[in-house]
């Protein structure tokens, strides 16, 4: 199996440009080279800082390098091989993710809650045959898979059912009280993954297929659009940013845009 | 549509975007004074910046795309529905809800009584049918909002000030408490000897007597509801533009 390629970029939403707010949205990946697997192993984070909180551009920013930092210390210790030690090691890595951003959080807050951090974060691991995504709030993520000689590639869709309430526009954050109770997550063995694309609620409407108010599948032109683009060796990065700012997408959801790419060869 | 890139060599090949979500919707209802103290300049004022707050609003990407408009009027003609330019008749069972993107401003005249409340009442029944009917076609929405705005005090028919709008307050109590929509009570203008305290009544902690017709500041109270309504925010947009409010039942 060939390695794995990763691209990615945030960018601030249309609502945050024109009120001066920052770019709330971080991402961040690690390929390693040196844990004792079938080949490199990615690890890819992203995440949103909730608009209300002061600080949450700086929460998104440590929370993505905390969860890559927590995978590869794991990871450095064993690889697991089965479905329920991928589990255990992304339920243990989130839990120390949490842990140290409070403290984190705390010492930076200066007397005020590590709440003003509050962020989703979304992990996705690929290794040898197995993909591992852990997430709290309403990160997703899109899974291609295709069949050698088989037919066209077929998308999949990961995410976090959504919170239920007449506005439901409520999610979790790793500040939430009792987070780790809404952790979301998911281990699958396929040899055929060959494309993953994580992104925030930003992209949730231009990038998924709605019905009855909530997502149900992926838009397969947009996740079609982006691993293709990507898998091109002379792709030109501005491509992704023209696509997050054009008016089709803006017009579906104005927040803070990410996308974080991985694809082989 | 499609998206099809342009100013880069290579790019992304074009993505259907037909089926994707819609912006979650935000329902805001407009309820203006009309009646006769509106006479002259001030309805003249109220036209012009009804005209360019629409016009704004069309061109605003992120918030034509997410409002839903409707126009509650109480004066002339006295309570009154409109669908963008167009009155809607009493009897009708038509939504005065027009998309943000569509919405055009009618050209409002001052005249008559002021039976804010009856309007009141309208503009509630209407968010009430409003988020039945966005619920029915499997469409998100934030907290939809009414801007009351108002040079005067609530009348009975034969233009008294009457007391009787105290009769609205159990059910605006209730209503706040099931968070059905959020009531911002604007004065514009010399209000009369009284009108503060409707307001303050009507909308406990969300009400503001504006110096003149201060529709710039209107849009203001939007924009930020939306960016803060969008992630089930606790705070309320109300308390930040007009700071030292306090909207009854905060913390």
């Amino acid at each position: 199996m060939s390695a794995w390629r990763v691209q990615g970029l945030s960018l601030p939403g249309y609502s945050h440009m024109r009120s001066g707010l920052p770019c709330q949205d971080a991402h961040r990946h690690a390929i390693l080279e040196k844990v004792k697997a079938d080949g490199p192993v990615v690890v890819l984070a992203v995440a949103d800082g909730a608009g209300s909180r002061s600080r949450s551009a700086e929460g998104a920013e440590m929370v993505v390098s905390l969860a890559v930092a927590a995978v590869e210390e794991a990871l450095s210790e064993y690889v697991p091989a089965d479905g329920e030690a991928w589990k255990e090691l992304l339920c243990s890595s989130f839990q120390a993710v949490l842990t140290r951003f409070h403290d984190h959080a705390t010492q930076l807050a200066d007397g005020h809650g590590a709440d003003d951090f509050a962020t989703t974060l979304t992990v996705a691991v690929l290794s040898g045959e197995w993909l591992g995504i852990a997430s709290l709030g309403d990160g997703f993520v899109v899974v291609r898979t295709e069949e050698p000689d088989g037919p066209a590639a077929a998308f999949h869709l990961v995410t976090q059912p959504p919170v239920v309430g007449e506005y439901s526009n409520q999610t979790v954050f790793v500040t939430s009280a009792g987070a780790l109770e809404s952790l979301y997550v998911c281990c699958i063995q396929d040899a055929c993954v060959t494309g993953l694309m994580l992104s925030t609620d930003g992209l949730a409407q231009p990038a998924l297929r709605w019905a009855d108010g909530v997502p149900r599948r992926p838009n397969t032109s947009f996740a079609k659009g982006v691993l293709d683009f990507a898998e091109k060796s002379d792709a030109d990065p501005r491509a992704l940013a023209q696509l997050l700012l054009s008016d089709d997408v803006v017009r579906r959801n104005a927040d803070d845009k990410t996308l974080l790419l991985a694809v082989r060869g | 549509m499609s998206y099809v890139p342009q100013d880069v060599p290579y790019s992304i090949s074009p993505i259907d975007f037909s089926d994707g979500g819609t912006a979650q919707r935000l329902p805001v209802v407009l309820c203006l004074d009309t009646s006769s103290s509106m006479q002259g300049e001030p309805i003249e004022a109220l036209n012009t910046e009804l005209t360019g707050w629409s016009r704004i609003l069309n061109n605003d990407l992120q918030l034509s795309s997410a409002v839903d408009v409707a126009l509650v009027t109480f004066g002339a003609e006295g309570v009154r529905a409109w669908r963008g330019q167009q009155a809607i008749p009493s009897n009708s069972t038509e939504s005065p809800f027009v998309p943000g993107e569509r919405f055009t401003a009618p050209k409002l005249t001052a005249g008559g009584v002021t039976p804010m409340i009856e309007a009141l009442r309208l503009a509630i029944s209407h968010v009430r049918r409003y988020k039945e009917s966005l619920r029915a076609n499997g469409l998100q929405y934030y907290r939809p909002l009414i801007f009351l705005a108002t040079d005067g005090a609530p009348t009975g028919p034969d233009g008294h000030v009457t007391s009787s709008w105290r009769e609205i307050l159990p059910e605006l109590a209730a209503d706040r408490e099931e968070k059905r929509y959020l009531l911002y009570a604007l004065g514009v203008g010399d209000l009369p000897p009284g009108a503060t305290e409707v307001l303050a009544s009507l909308a406990p902690g969300r009400n503001h007597v504006l110096a003149g017709l201060a529709f710039r500041e209107l849009l203001q109270v939007l924009s930020a509801s939306i960016d803060m309504l969008k992630k089930g925010k606790e705070e309320d947009p109300f308390a930040k533009i007009f700071p030292g409010q306090r909207p009854a039942g905060s913390p």
